[in-house]
């Protein structure tokens, strides 16, 4: 939770607690970032090549196996953030303190309320490009969601309907019944395509919603595993693991689903972070933003432009539940 | 109890095949070690079909759709630009008359140069979209040319 000390000579003092956001996991964490994408960009795939060594019993020569190569494209939209300040919010509050004298009252830029500002607009950026990234749909008639298509609401569930990546039936609309925890991670992790299968443990991740990862910790304790368990320290931070893969909890997911209207989520994503592409046209649009004062309108603006899109690489590497 | 590979998923199953990508070069040598395919646009199609007409040598280009947009928040936008930068324009929603004409004012565009049409339609918000560009030569913008524009999903 941040904190600002206010510390001034006026009416009142005061300290500001801005309310809490949380973050379930880094962006880079979470995603391959790709950056200087402007417009789309060109993803080709080659598929295997096997069964091509034959007997050979004479002379001649017979062409036998082919590489097929395709491509997918990922595109980026423009994104933007538009916020305006007035000093008059805070006129005859104690917050009045905080604004500058003279001819620079109006000018907030350098006070606190500026800071607050800034610091929950990347804020905002960050949450928002997680949620476009997983639940985007430009179908959707809902502004919040409509700048991108998103894993979830789009590329997992035509993957699944294609029979590229295997799904399982968590029962999303009902309560999981105990012992489920163990055996939704179990089911989803079974059913994995082989090449992800054979990925190195560490380089995967189990994202599950707060639904899942509950389920699962109460398995852990109800087996005796308590605190200790399957319950690791990684970089100081408790990580359960399930075969030796972390699973993470995302309990935005649990709030952006049911703002969604579904009803008891519970979404399991098993991949590597590397197959979960992010593409922008800046290194970092969270912080791709500027502020402004304007003399003559007398207030101060903040906006944000950077173009981003999602998509996931190998389809190979994915096994859901929902 | 949560049920496992609930969509019948195989480990066979390949991304050309399931999503029926065709080869790039269907002409190509059938013993190539090394094929191409086009590409998946991840985005449902639907049909169109609409006639053009160009009046007054150049300064009208009239589209009629026949097929292709039926509901409120359905659209078509016709773009034109010529060879020397210059370019009309037109977006309309064919909600209450999906096959009114569309009318765009090209006077401003060069007659001598060649016209890339940049065609765009998307239909039930979104759901369905189809985009693609064709051309007209000089010969048909001076001579008022007509035609048939129709995009049929096999």
């Amino acid at each position: 939770m941040g904190q600002f000390q206010v510390n001034f000579v006026g009416d009142e003092a005061n300290e500001l607690f801005l309310e809490p956001v949380f973050f379930d996991d880094d962006i880079s964490n979470q995603w391959r970032v790709m950056p200087n994408v402007v417009t789309k960009k060109k993803m080709g795939f080659v598929q295997p090549l096997e069964n091509v060594v034959r007997k050979y019993a004479g002379c001649g020569f017979n062409p036998l196996g082919e590489v097929k190569v395709y491509d997918r494209s990922i595109e980026v939209e423009k994104a933007k953030v538009d916020l305006e300040i007035c000093w008059d919010e805070f006129q005859d509050t104690v917050f009045e303190e905080l604004l500058q004298r003279g001819v620079r009252l109006p000018d907030v830029t350098g006070t606190l309320i500026q800071e607050i500002i800034t610091q929950r607009t990347i804020q905002a950026i960050r949450q928002d490009i997680v949620r476009l990234g997983y639940f985007g749909n430009t179908a959707s008639s809902n502004p919040n969601y409509d700048l991108v298509d998103g894993l979830w609401s789009v590329f997992y569930p035509g993957l699944v309907a294609d029979d590229l990546i295997p799904r399982t039936n968590t029962g999303s609309g009902t309560d999981i019944a105990a012992g489920d925890g163990i055996e939704i991670l179990r089911a989803v992790y079974d059913q994995a395509p082989l090449q992800l299968k054979a990925l190195p443990t560490n380089q995967k991740v189990i994202n599950v919603s707060g639904s899942v990862y509950s389920a699962f910790r109460e398995d852990i304790e109800e087996a005796g595993g308590g605190d200790y368990g399957l319950l690791q320290l990684i970089n100081g931070v408790e990580t359960l693991t399930f075969r030796g893969i972390p699973v993470v909890a995302q309990w935005r997911w649990d709030e952006i689903l049911t703002n969604l209207g579904v009803t008891k989520p519970h979404y399991v994503e098993y991949t590597t972070p590397l197959n979960k592409v992010l593409a922008t046209d800046v290194t970092n649009p969270a912080t791709e933003l500027t502020t402004w004062y304007n003399e003559k309108d007398e207030k101060v603006y903040t906006k944000s432009r950077f173009k981003m899109g999602v998509n996931y690489i190998h389809h190979s590497l994915i096994s859901v539940g929902y | 109890m949560p049920t496992a590979n609930d969509n019948g998923f195989l480990q066979s199953n390949d991304y050309i095949t399931k999503n029926s990508i065709t080869q790039t070069n269907p002409y190509a040598s059938e013993a190539n070690a090394v094929k191409l395919y086009g590409i998946d646009t991840m985005t449902d199609r639907h049909s169109v079909a609409f006639t053009f007409a160009i009046t007054s040598a150049g300064d009208q280009v009239r589209f009629a759709p026949s097929t292709g947009s039926s509901t409120a928040t359905d659209y078509l936008k016709f773009r034109i630009q010529d060879e020397s930068g210059n370019e009309a324009y037109s977006t309309t929603y064919q909600s209450s008359a999906p096959t009114a004409n569309i009318d765009i004012n090209t006077a401003a565009l060069n007659p001598a140069d060649d016209w890339t049409v940049l065609f765009q339609t998307s239909n039930n918000s979104g759901r369905t979209k189809v985009k693609f560009q064709f051309k007209f030569g000089t010969g048909q913008i001076t001579g008022n040319g007509t035609g048939t524009v129709s995009y049929t999903l096999s």
